[in-house]
């Protein structure tokens, strides 16, 4: 074979190698199958198999671990997914960037089962376009061994007592950890008054000497080996961390804690729009929001699901916080209040 | 000679020129490749450092802002980042001669054998090895374990994990069969007849390898040296997971300006700005070990 050939050849398969992944998208359209795009663990298997059940539809899973993470992919372009969740603070950035369907879920057939108060909420008022999934609270988990006081504080976890020197953990994103400190100070969240946040910053490293590390994950596994001894923590962690360590407990401060809720969305260019609706109204439905709380150990904003939960998470108290207890909802951030944050969090970390 | 002749001879492309084509087109694609997947993003890259970013889109434009920034807000962690980057490079450079010296003049078939191990743990994954350090430094690791059982400690040691020292040791762990491959390959190549002939003109063992080895494998020592200094600077996964709290590495700060903040604009001038002063370091170490080591 002459040089000439074999570089014509090399050329040929080269470029058709190139254009093969271009040939198709992520997911071809398919009318039995719904793409769904959610937070890692975060799905019941259980929920998937009674959905495929009931309407035909096979599901596939795809997962991320961040808002940041889906907001990147859904900028790139089409995805192919049918079906997103996105937190509460993000939802009006993803409105904003035209990245999400409307859904109309006041339309749907099982809306009248959500409660009432999460009917309208304020990332989203007219429910245009999302749908409750799962929503919780954050707060902190200590060890009563460790430290057998009752807890009622946020200064606990801010300013902790001496036998909590390097053990404390808290997370690694700098909105949850800075929002919860203005929370206890007194301050609403996404604060960008400058002698707010000067406070915030000394409180912050008046802490960092009892801090073991900034690190959203693992958490669960560092409190029960009892590598830290209190952390900031989600009420659903803090539930699991308590069934593996029965000496922990989970703080509801007199300050009040920090509210999340993580919401159902179909992304822009969806390829099954009707298919993704069909899922929605189905978790509305008491039955299946149960399901994926029972899973996910979260509540779901769905009036009714409570008797299907399983007795451990009806009677759990991270599940069921006090009537009177403040959540306060974080609006989410602007870009000056980001880049505050972003200056916080670097001087306590230098 | 007739003047169609000599034509004829002057336009035949002579074999070597014929070479020449042929060497060029076959490197065609490869320098394609490296045009389009390397000097491409990275020269956008550098052209998107000067951009700015605003609530998770970006601005294009030419602002001096994102370098302003990371002078102002991350000189602290950058001088840190390359300190402790030298230091692992050092130790890892060190340790890797010693252990591929040992193998290729003092262990015989033994020393095979343990080159043949310490390059195997190059196909252990990177995020499995930081995991068995967590393993082995944690409260309830190994090494505690061990010295609760030998009645060396009662309650387990929590200074051993989430430290600027377990960054060093697991970054240290992982990049040990990265430094010891090219100075081996290059001790291989001096000759033992030289060392003999030393040691015969009464050089001491420590003389013959200033003056005979080292000059010799110079090229390996900075290759080493900078593999591992470079790969630790830029490491984000390692401090992450075991590293202090408030002594975040510069790669920490890359991490969450793409993946928290989606602000590409700022992860790229803190990058550029990282890849200049690990440029810059790596110089100076150049200079020093080439006139240190020099032939005398």
């Amino acid at each position: 074979m002459s040089l000439k050939t074999a570089l014509m050849a090399f050329g040929l398969g080269a470029a058709t190698l190139a254009a093969a992944p271009l040939a198709q998208p992520a997911h071809a359209a398919d009318a039995g199958v719904l793409h769904i795009f959610n937070w890692t663990d975060y799905t019941a298997p259980d929920l998937l198999k009674k959905f495929t059940a009931e309407t035909g539809i096979k599901v596939t899973l795809d997962t991320y671990d961040s808002n940041e993470t889906l907001l990147a992919k859904l900028k790139a372009g089409t995805t192919g997914y049918d079906l997103v969740i996105v937190s509460d603070d993000f939802v009006k950035i993803f409105v904003s960037q035209n990245l999400l369907e409307k859904v109309d879920a006041s339309t749907m057939s099982n809306f009248g089962n959500l409660e009432p108060r999460w009917k309208t909420r304020f990332w989203d008022p007219t429910a245009e376009y999302t749908v409750p999934w799962q929503w919780g609270t954050t707060s902190f988990t200590y060890d009563t061994k460790v430290y057998p006081q009752p807890v009622d504080s946020l200064g606990t976890l801010f300013k902790p007592p001496a036998v909590f020197k390097g053990q404390v953990g808290m997370f690694g994103s700098p909105s949850e950890v800075i929002n919860l400190a203005l929370l206890y100070l007194g301050y609403p969240p996404c604060d960008t008054d400058p002698a707010h946040l000067k406070e915030t910053l000394a409180l912050l490293q008046a802490q960092k000497p009892f801090v073991k590390l900034y690190n959203s994950d693992g958490i669960i596994d560092r409190l029960t080996a009892g590598e830290v001894t209190m952390s900031e923590q989600w009420s659903g962690d803090a539930m699991r961390a308590r069934q593996a360590k029965a000496s922990l407990h989970y703080v509801y401060a007199k300050e009040g804690g920090a509210g999340w809720m993580d919401n159902l969305a179909i992304p822009v260019g969806a390829p099954d729009v009707d298919n993704a609706k069909k899922f929605i109204n189905f978790m509305m439905d008491p039955q299946n929001a149960a399901i994926e709380s029972n899973f996910a150990g979260y509540q779901n904003g769905v009036a009714g699901s409570n008797k299907y939960l399983l007795p451990a998470m009806a009677t759990a108290p991270e599940f069921n916080p006090p009537a009177d207890y403040k959540i306060v909802f974080s609006p989410g951030c602007d870009a000056k209040a980001t880049k505050d944050f972003d200056r916080i969090w670097t001087l306590i970390r230098k | 000679m007739p003047e169609n002749l000599a034509t004829k001879l002057t336009a035949t492309p002579s074999p070597d020129g014929r070479s020449r084509i042929a060497t060029i087109v076959l490197l065609l694609p490869a320098f394609l490749v490296f045009l389009g997947l390397f000097v491409a993003p990275l020269s956008f890259f550098f052209v998107q450092s000067f951009w700015k970013a605003s609530i998770f889109s970006i601005v294009p434009g030419f602002y001096l802002d994102n370098y302003i920034e990371v002078f102002t807000q991350y000189s602290g962690p950058l001088l840190r980042t390359l300190d402790i980057a030298f230091l692992v490079a050092t130790v890892t450079t060190i340790l890797g001669f010693l252990f591929a010296y040992a193998v290729r003049f003092s262990l015989g078939s033994l020393g095979n054998v343990l080159l043949l191990t310490a390059l195997t743990t190059l196909f252990g994954g990177y995020l499995v090895k930081i995991y068995a350090w967590l393993t082995i430094l944690g409260v309830d690791g190994i090494l505690n374990s061990a010295l609760i059982r030998l009645g060396l400690i009662r309650q387990p040691l929590q200074i051993l994990l989430y430290n600027t020292g377990a960054v060093v040791v697991t970054l240290t762990h992982y990049l040990l069969p990265l430094a010891i491959l090219p100075i081996y390959g290059a001790l291989r190549e001096v000759d033992e007849t030289e060392l003999a002939a030393a040691r015969d003109m009464g050089a001491s063992g420590g003389r013959a390898m200033r003056d005979i080895v080292l000059p010799q494998i110079r090229p390996a020592l900075l290759a080493s040296f900078g593999l591992c200094f470079l790969l630790a600077a830029g490491d984000y996964v390692t401090p992450a997971l075991v590293g202090s709290p408030g002594r975040a590495m510069f790669g920490n700060f890359i991490q969450e300006q793409f993946s928290l903040r989606m602000n590409t604009p700022e992860g790229a001038a803190m990058s550029f700005t990282l890849i200049a002063a690990s440029l810059a370091l790596l110089c100076v170490v150049g200079f020093v070990i080439n006139r240190v080591f020099r032939a005398r």
